[in-house]
């Protein structure tokens, strides 16, 4: 328990810093009450994160996204729907969750680019070079 | 104003409704030509039927 707390404040102080504000407030009070849900996270603070975060989910969302927290279990909440909990990652697995992700990304967009070359509208092409540009702007985020 | 752009058009309460819907409808017969073309990847495809989708409802609440 105590390598495991420590291991955690490792991978803590090596990212949390690179967070946006908003992602690293809910991202800290993952790690203190993991594995948890966005809606227990909402019970459990709803006056501060009124503060933090209109939408807790959203946050939870990107921070699984950029390989911060993994799920981790499920429960049936108060009307009867399973809701997945999470957990933050260790550096290995984020490195590894990104990596996935890097290729997953790159594959996407060579096979948009391969398709301008293709005789389609301008504004199809359009289309294509702003899903490029996002994909481009996922990638950099990573 | 740059009536080329969905959004603008979608909005852009001084234009009439005629000119919205002419362009609109302009705009999604030529996603459904580059619809037939079989050679590109279904990351384009869905862009284009999600793009149509748009215009569809938009030209419906007109």
């Amino acid at each position: 328990m105590i390598q495991t707390t420590r291991n955690r404040n490792r991978t803590y102080s090596l990212i949390v810093d690179n967070l946006p504000a908003k992602r690293q407030q809910i991202y800290q009070l993952i790690l203190q009450e993991y594995p948890c849900s966005p809606q227990e996270l909402l019970q459990k603070y709803s006056e501060s994160l009124k503060n933090i975060s209109r939408n807790v989910a959203m946050r939870f969302t990107e921070l699984r996204e950029y390989g911060y927290i993994v799920e981790y279990g499920t429960y049936i909440n108060d009307t009867g729907h399973s809701c997945a909990r999470y957990r933050p990652t260790s550096k290995e697995e984020r490195i590894e969750i990104i990596d996935k992700k890097y290729q997953e990304l790159v594959d996407k967009k060579d096979k948009l680019v391969s398709d301008l070359i293709l005789n389609l509208s301008p504004l199809t092409k359009e289309m294509v070079v702003k899903e490029v540009k996002k994909i481009d702007n996922q990638l950099n985020n990573l | 104003m740059n009536y080329t752009d969905l959004n603008t058009l979608a909005t852009e309460t001084n234009v009439s409704t005629e000119i919205k819907m002419d362009n609109l409808n302009a705009r999604k017969d030529l996603l459904l030509l580059d619809l037939q073309n079989d050679n590109f990847s279904s990351l384009t495809r869905e862009l284009l039927i999600n793009e149509v989708t748009k215009i569809t409802q938009i030209l419906n609440n007109l």
